[in-house]
Formats: C-alpha cells, structure tokens, sequence
C-alpha cells in the first residue's frame, strides 16, 4: 500500500510579505501581523507598567502608529526590532501619564492590583506568581527608565544587543553598560527572590 | 615567541564578561576577551558570577510571566488597532486646522440660521412676529465650538530627573554629560514663520519687545528669540 505523506505546510508569509499586503489594503495581513507579535508586544509592555489594562493600551498605541508611520520604518531593522521600540516608548508614555494622574489622584493611584483581590481559595500558585510579578515589578520601578527599557527589551523582548541598540538608537556598549548596570540592581533588589 | 599578556581588559570588565556569557560579542571582541581571560585566571570567577546571574534572572521571570489577555480582550484591541490604522484621521486636519474648519462651520450654520429665518418670515407674513427677534450671535457659538479643540491639546512630555542616567562623567572640568532616553515618542513638530501671523508688537503684552502672534489653540508650538544686536 503506498505511503501517502501529507503536503508540507505553507511557509508562513515573512513580514515584508504582510506588510506589502497591508500597504495593499489586505487588512488579514495586520490581523497577522497582529498575532504574531501581540505576545511579545504585551509582554514588554506589562513589564515596563505592571498592570494589564495599561500594557494593553500601550500594545495598541504601538501597533497604531508603527503601522500609521511606516515610512519611517523602510525595512532599516525588523518589524520586530521597530514594534517593540515603539510599543515600550509607548509604555514609557502610559507610565508617565499614570504618574502624572497619581499626583492628582492619589486614591486612584494607590488602588491595589487587578491580581491582588482573588480569593485565598486560588491555587497556590497563582498567588506566588501574582506575589513574584509584583516583587518583580517594584525592583524595576527603581531602575532608571532607561536601564529598564533597555532590559526589558533584552529579556522580555528576546532582542540581542545589536537588535535593542538598532531600536534605541544607542550604541551597544551604551546596551551593555545598561544591561549590566540593571542586572546588577535586580540583583541586588531581589536578592532574597534569586537562588543560590 | 608568544604574545605579551595583556594588562588591560579590552573595555570595561563587567560589561563585557556580561556580554561574552550572554554570547552576545562578535567574534573579534570574543577572541580578545578569551586572550584576555587566559592571561588573568583570576577573571574566572567575576565571568562565572555574570553567568550566574543572567540565567538566575531569566528563571526567575519566566516563573512569573504576566497574567494572559483573555481572547475577548485581544479582539478589542486588533479591532480598535484596526480601526485606527484603516481609517485614520486626514493628515493634514491637525487639531489646529480642525478648530479652524470647525469655527467656519459654526459660522457657515449660524448663517444659514439666519437665511432661513428671513426667508420664512418673507414667506409667511400673516405669521406672528417674533418677539424681540435677535440676530443670530456666531461669536458664542465659536467660542463653545472651540472648546473641544483645546481639549484634544496633549500636554507635552517633559522628562523628569528620573528619566535620565547618568552614565559616565569623567573629569571635573569637562561638565556633566547627561544621556537619557528622548521623551517624546515622536519627532516633535514646530510651527515655522509661515505658519503663524506677526501682529503689531505689543509692549504691555511683552516689555521686552517680541511679535504679537495670532495663534490658536491646537496650533504647533514655537520656539523664537530675538536677533542679536
């Protein structure tokens, strides 16, 4: 009886693809676009604000106008490397204007976590991972904005050095010295969190 | 004959163990960090110490990855991402402009308000006479149109001594350096002289001397300072 081995599955359109198929109209080309990197874009975004209604209107502020200014863009480093510089500028914005609306309303402002109100019937787990996320993001809220774009970039964003020097505009012995900088704070900061 | 030991790292030392344990040296730099390490045994320990701490770091925050948009929360954000991008507001109706259309519809309404108020009464003589019939007041109108535009004004990003590093000041003479990230997401756009009207200077307004500028709300800002003499 012959072997009959399926087809090979279509190689996923790259994202010059999509994006000269946006620039053609073809609106699934963003929904695409969109979830390939709505994850990544989140993840960079909550790191910088902690909180998932802001990481969400930075990741969308991001997607707008990296696509709103692609001219900008003209392929210089990856859609990617452009999304995510984008997106955590955009962060950086949230996080000022939320500051900014603490000191003008500071009740607001000290309301505890979406995560903190679940009841103590949660697993475990979710808890001690709700308790590491916040003693995570104390430790980078005392990191200069810089030093923790720079690091959020790198480790959230899964961005080499040459990759977050190209989207900060910065040179990579500025991302070293940052790199280096924050993790020796975070360390120091979650020092009782880190094994041995 | 072997090549003299080097009394220097090539650059600084943990930044660049840093960024050998990462992999993240091209293979020049690699080379002359490793030529580096053989001579100086010692360096070892400050290497396994950066190794140490990447990985740590990273374990530490994949056990805690952030909490995951649910499905409903990802479709309002691509639709509202959608919306935007497919139907963005026209380029060239900045909130300046928007406010300048919106004061000429205003009047063009408060126009036509009163053409058809004339044209009625002409039409319809047996009609009571309006009491007291006031002309229409454009000027109100324009002042409560305007007021959204001055709302869709965003405040402009400062940064503050927290959003800059210091990351090097060498010397006492030479000054602070002060390097940080740009504040602004975006290129900030100014007004240029073409854009604004030179009124006749004012000098209640400006004891110094400077031009009297007709501006409105949603206008670019401007940045201008007088000639020297």
């Amino acid at each position: 009886m012959p072997v009959v081995s399926a087809p090979p599955a279509p190689a996923a359109p790259s994202d010059d693809a999509l994006l000269e198929r946006f620039a053609a109209g073809d609106t699934a080309a963003l929904g695409e676009l969109f979830r390939r990197y709505r994850a990544v874009a989140y993840r960079v975004a909550y790191r910088l604000l902690g909180r998932e209604p802001d990481a969400l209107d930075a990741v969308q502020d991001g997607f707008v106008k990296a696509l709103l200014h692609l001219g900008k863009f003209r392929g210089k480093s990856s859609f990617k490397t452009w999304l995510l510089r984008i997106v955590s500028n955009a962060a950086l914005d949230v996080g000022r204007q939320r500051k900014r609306d603490s000191w003008n309303h500071p009740a607001a402002a000290a309301a505890p976590p979406a995560h903190a109100g679940k009841p103590e019937t949660a697993a475990d787990a979710e808890l001690d991972r709700a308790d590491l996320r916040r003693a995570i993001d104390a430790a980078l809220a005392q990191l200069p904005p810089a030093q923790r774009q720079t690091f959020v970039l790198h480790v959230d964003g899964e961005m080499s050095y040459r990759e977050v020097a190209d989207a900060l505009g910065i040179s990579i012995g500025t991302v070293m010295s940052r790199l280096c900088y924050a993790r020796q704070k975070l360390k120091t900061l979650l020092a009782d969190r880190v094994a041995p | 004959m072997t090549a003299p030991a080097q009394p220097d790292p090539p650059g600084r030392l943990p930044e660049l163990l840093a960024a050998y344990a990462d992999g993240e040296l091209d293979a020049a730099a690699r080379e002359r960090v490793e030529r580096w390490l053989a001579d100086h045994p010692e360096a070892r320990e400050q290497l396994q110490a950066q190794r140490e701490l990447s990985p740590e770091n990273w374990r530490l925050w994949q056990s805690a990855e952030p909490p995951a948009p649910s499905e409903a929360a990802w479709a309002a954000v691509r639709g509202s991402v959608e919306g935007e991008v497919c139907n963005p507001p026209a380029e060239d109706a900045g909130p300046g402009r928007r406010k300048r259309l919106g004061l000429w519809a205003a009047g063009g309404v408060a126009a036509a308000a009163a053409v058809a108020v004339a044209w009625w009464a002409v039409r319809n003589p047996a009609a009571p006479p309006v009491p007291n019939p006031e002309p229409p007041r454009p000027v109100p109108e324009v002042v409560r149109g305007a007021e959204p535009a001055q709302a869709e004004v965003a405040a402009l990003p400062i940064a503050s001594d927290d959003d800059v590093e210091l990351l090097r000041v060498p010397g006492g003479a030479v000054g602070w350096l002060v390097a940080g990230t740009h504040p602004l997401p975006d290129v900030l756009v100014l007004a240029g002289p073409d854009d604004v009207e030179l009124g006749d200077l004012d000098p209640d307004e400006w004891p110094d001397g400077g031009p009297k500028m007709i501006t409105g709300p949603g206008d670019a800002p401007m940045i201008f300072t007088t000639k020297g003499r």
